[in-house]
């Protein structure tokens, strides 16, 4: 039986998934301007939905202020990690459950 | 919507993210053609040059690929409505220009000042090891962000790269096998050959309403 209340709901927003998908697609850092491209999203909204999956534990920023523009990269934290694999599995569950 | 069709929206969501954070694939496997029919051509055009004037056929051959793909992948983002200057894409030239400046300044060296004196090995021979091997090494260098298909692409040409090297030199054995491919040779088989053999498989394997390889 699915525990439908397991279903992590900080990632279960649209955007949030989307965010939280691309920091798991790969091991680098993104960039905060290269987040906001990929996702169509505008600076306020994309840097509230960060805000809220920081406070969840779920991914951290970094500054970097070299000699060019400073910059925020953004990774997911092992916590952020598990609950994204963690969110998948119950997905596939549900699906399965639907077959 | 029914936490059926719930789960099946996220997944969608998640699916388009990962292909978005991945380079252009459908790229691959026209470039791959284009690029392997090109190769074939600059093969039959340079043998028998020497020094320059060898590299010279090959850099016009490698700028009709780079104005191809170029066609191509504003094409493609136009069609798919995407930024043409993506993060992957991004990503992937930083991780593909090092090993790609580096072999090409490599190769050029040695056609400019590579030994010609009987016995030793063909300049032309050398610079097609190292642009061999230094495409491998770029290909490689990209392959977080590349389909596996591209990932076997990279080791065969980094394979062929070191062999080429190794057969000019410690594995006296193999050199006449080599001397006689010679390096046009050399370079249509593996940028020619490679890219045909890789480009049909995508192109025949792939759907063509989206990106995959």
């Amino acid at each position: 039986m699915i525990d439908f209340s397991k279903l992590d709901k900080t990632i279960h927003e649209k955007a949030r998934l989307g965010i939280m998908t691309l920091l798991a697609s790969r091991a680098n850092p993104w960039p905060f301007q290269d987040l906001k491209v990929e996702l169509e999203m505008s600076d306020g909204n994309l840097i509230t939905h960060i805000r809220t999956l920081e406070q969840a534990g779920y991914l951290t920023g970094e500054k970097f202020t070299g000699d060019g523009r400073p910059q925020t990269l953004y990774t997911l934290t092992a916590a952020g990690r598990k609950a994204f694999v963690d969110y998948l599995a119950i997905l596939e569950q549900i699906l399965n459950l639907g077959k | 919507m029914t936490t059926h069709e719930e789960a099946a929206e996220q997944l969608r969501v998640i699916r388009t993210m990962m292909e978005r954070a991945t380079i252009f694939r459908a790229l691959s496997g026209e470039a791959a053609l284009v690029g392997g029919a090109m190769s074939v051509a600059a093969g039959w055009l340079s043998e028998g040059k020497i020094g320059m004037k060898w590299g010279g056929v090959w850099l016009v051959g490698l700028a009709v690929v780079i104005v191809f793909a170029v066609w191509q992948l504003l094409r493609l983002s136009k069609a798919n409505e995407r930024p043409v200057w993506s993060h992957g894409l991004k990503v992937a030239l930083r991780g593909a220009l090092p090993p790609l400046i580096a072999g090409g300044f490599l190769g050029l060296m040695v056609l400019k000042y590579g030994g010609r004196e009987p016995g030793a090995v063909k300049a032309e021979l050398m610079a097609a090891s190292f642009w061999v091997l230094h495409y491998g090494l770029a290909l490689l260098a990209i392959r977080e962000f590349a389909p596996r298909s591209m990932v076997w692409l990279g080791a065969a040409f980094l394979a062929t790269g070191l062999a080429g090297f190794a057969c000019s030199t410690f594995i006296q054995s193999a050199f006449p096998v080599l001397n006689r491919l010679g390096p046009s040779g050399l370079m249509a088989a593996t940028f020619g050959g490679f890219h045909l053999l890789y480009g049909a498989v995508i192109v025949t394997t792939t759907p063509r309403d989206g990106p995959g390889a």
